[in-house]
């Protein structure tokens, strides 16, 4: 479970937070578990709706990827690729994604949503949903090509 | 994974999945800590309305024990006097002392004697017809009770009639055994001789043949005993009314009291004028869907305090019988708290406007700052505090039980109420960009009414036979919140001393 909260989270810490909030509410709800589903299904779905929670009560920021295209044509060769990208450096990339992108990423990739689901649970339109998940692969993909873990994307107020 | 990372959500999925990752120990130790007061709080709330049923019912036991603790017990002065016209009860002796005792050789009358034995002996109590004994005659035995007290019948002459005619076989033998039982009690009694009186009541001629009290001679001529022989009884007739009306005197308290309450409490119609303090202590509970860090109960309890308010109405009661009364009015309730100063982020409100949102236990507000310069999405303000002050109209219905004892009477009592959102608004100091100003804005979020529970129990005091004041701790609890599609649902509950006065019709 502490995977899922920082794939939501934006870093180590915030992860921490929602675990800690997460598995409370876990306990303090343990009695509706109904036995319909496995156990570990319904906490990891107690688990990402608090990381959502938190989303949702946060100030709506809209951030704005912004892509560079890279001219110098150094585009890592897959293999490398696949070799060098660890679970770890997976996780930090998907970290970096502005926290919008990331929750539609994760809903969308992990949890198996599709749109209009994930249009519902971020209180944003279906398109919004659609795009916000092609930016974020998109962004990925060029942080990957790249070997570049290290900028955080610039968030623009709209 | 192709070459142009078409299939990175899969890189991502499998790369990540499996992943496992060790959690710190502060983790679980938050957890922990977290957990114990989550656990005390989750009891504490769980079971909220099981203990508020639980409180209603024992107040409603409490009230029902106390009015049947409190209710008077069956009087036999009371019993008698409602069962029969030709009874009364006991009264202290020296209202029914007799007279100078009679002279010797005074004429005796042949319709003459017009005394009436009152007896202050326990159990069936019976005026008995005496003859005045007469020194020329044989002394008269007359067998009366213990305590036995002569009432002349002039003191008693308006309320008392006298019914001298044949007394069919079951009267006559029902009346021969209450005399008989009145009379076989003590024996042979001194009987003090009083004067005739022409003011006759209740007349025995010994020379009727038709009388059924004969005279038996007796060795002491103060003595005498009646005889009575199953043929023709004269009964007398009590009309306790007139009795009340003219001689309230000689008829106990107890008998009178009840009669005299009954007619006054029994479907009297009165107005109640009440105004009240009130204690708020509102109980909030989190909306599973909306509620999240910032916008949860502990939030909002730390950090809003609760003022006292008031409330005042009127109320009409009408007294279904004469404990029970019924009651329904219109009462108008005031209540206010604080929220602590704080940061307020902009976003955009239900109609598109971009607005400083802040949530509280009532619901939600947007503020707009009074200059020109608005607030765009995510601008954050500080606020130097917050007051939110609600107004509802209530229209109250119960019942209550009505205790008296003397000018005091307590009435528990219970009931439902509506009350009906008549403004609920709020005035905040906002530090925006535009300086700082005092802003006002309605609350978001608030039901148009909510339902309540009453239960109390006064104390009132009757200043005249129209005029009481009173006070009356109530306890009010919320049934239903009165917000909606917020994340902290808010039932308003208040402890208050209603103090008024009451004007009966």
């Amino acid at each position: 479970m502490f995977t899922v909260c920082l794939r939501y989270g934006k870093d180590r810490h915030e992860a921490e937070e929602i675990l800690q909030e997460g598995f409370i509410r876990v306990f303090s709800s343990l009695h509706q578990f109904r036995n319909e589903g496995s156990l570990e299904g319904w906490i990891r779905r107690v688990i990402v709706t608090t990381a959502l929670q938190r989303f949702r009560s946060r100030p709506p920021l809209h951030a704005v990827l912004t892509f560079q295209p890279d001219e110098s044509g150094g585009v890592m060769e897959e293999e490398l690729i696949e070799s060098r990208l660890g679970a770890k450096e997976l996780l930090v990339l998907v970290q970096k994604l502005p926290s919008v992108y990331r929750a539609v990423f994760n809903l969308y990739v992990f949890e198996g949503y599709r749109h209009k689901e994930i249009a519902g649970l971020l209180n944003i339109s279906e398109g919004t949903s659609k795009s916000n998940l092609y930016d974020a692969r998109q962004w990925l993909k060029e942080k990957i090509k790249k070997g570049d873990h290290q900028p955080v994307p610039k968030k623009k107020f709209l | 994974m192709s070459t142009d990372l078409h299939d990175i959500d899969d890189l991502f999925r499998d790369g990540i999945e499996e992943h496992r990752e060790p959690v710190p120990a502060l983790v679980w130790e938050g957890i922990s800590n977290d957990l114990d007061k989550k656990q005390a709080h989750y009891y504490r709330h769980k079971y909220y309305r099981t203990k508020m049923a639980a409180l209603f019912l024992l107040v409603i036991c409490l009230a029902g024990g106390t009015y049947v603790a409190f209710q008077p017990s069956a009087d036999p002065g009371e019993s008698s006097s409602k069962t029969k016209s030709n009874t009364v009860t006991g009264k202290p002796a020296r209202e029914f002392s007799s007279k100078s005792p009679q002279k010797e050789g005074d004429q005796p009358g042949s319709n003459t004697s017009k005394y009436l034995q009152q007896s202050n002996t326990e159990g069936p109590e019976a005026a008995v017809p005496a003859k005045l004994p007469d020194a020329n005659e044989a002394p008269v035995e007359q067998s009366l009770p213990a305590n036995a007290t002569i009432l002349r019948a002039k003191d008693v002459l308006p309320g008392i009639t006298t019914s001298h005619q044949p007394a069919s076989a079951g009267s006559k033998k029902k009346n021969l055994n209450k005399v008989s039982a009145n009379t076989s009690v003590a024996g042979n009694r001194n009987v003090s001789r009083k004067k005739q009186d022409n003011n006759s009541m209740v007349s025995i001629n010994p020379a009727d043949p038709n009388n059924s009290v004969k005279p038996v001679a007796s060795p002491d001529p103060g003595f005498s005993r009646l005889t009575i022989t199953p043929r023709y009884f004269t009964v007398p007739v009590f009309d306790l009314q007139a009795l009340t009306a003219t001689h309230r005197s000689i008829l106990p308290q107890s008998a009178a009291a009840p009669a005299r309450s009954g007619l006054r409490n029994t479907h009297v119609f009165s107005l109640s004028v009440f105004a009240a303090p009130n204690l708020s202590f509102d109980h909030l509970e989190d909306d599973a869907r909306l509620a999240g860090p910032g916008q949860n109960r502990q939030d909002i309890h730390r950090r809003e305090n609760e003022h006292v308010s008031f409330s005042g109405g009127v109320i009409a009661d009408y007294g279904l019988t004469e404990k029970i009364s019924i009651q329904a009015g219109l009462t108008i309730t005031s209540s206010s708290n604080t929220i602590s100063p704080g940061v307020v982020y902009a976003r955009p409100d239900n109609n598109g406007h971009t607005r400083y949102e802040l949530h509280c236990s009532s619901g939600t507000v947007y503020i707009s700052p009074k200059g020109t310069i608005q607030p765009a999405a995510g601008d954050s303000a500080k606020t130097s505090g917050t007051s939110v002050r609600l107004t509802y109209v209530g229209i109250p219905a119960g019942v209550s039980f009505r205790i008296k004892t003397g000018r005091l009477s307590f009435y528990p009592g219970l009931g439902v109420g509506l009350n009906i959102l008549a403004s609920g608004k709020t005035t905040t100091g906002l530090s925006s960009p535009n300086g700082n100003e005092i802003t006002t804005a309605p609350v978001s979020g608030l039901k148009p009414a909510y339902m309540e529970g009453q239960i109390g129990v006064g104390m009132e005091y009757d200043l005249g036979n129209r005029i009481s004041v009173g006070i009356r701790p109530t306890a009010r609890m919320a049934l239903t919140p009165i917000n909606k599609e917020t994340p902290v649902r808010s039932f308003q509950n208040f402890l208050s001393v209603q103090a008024g006065v009451r004007l009966r019709f």
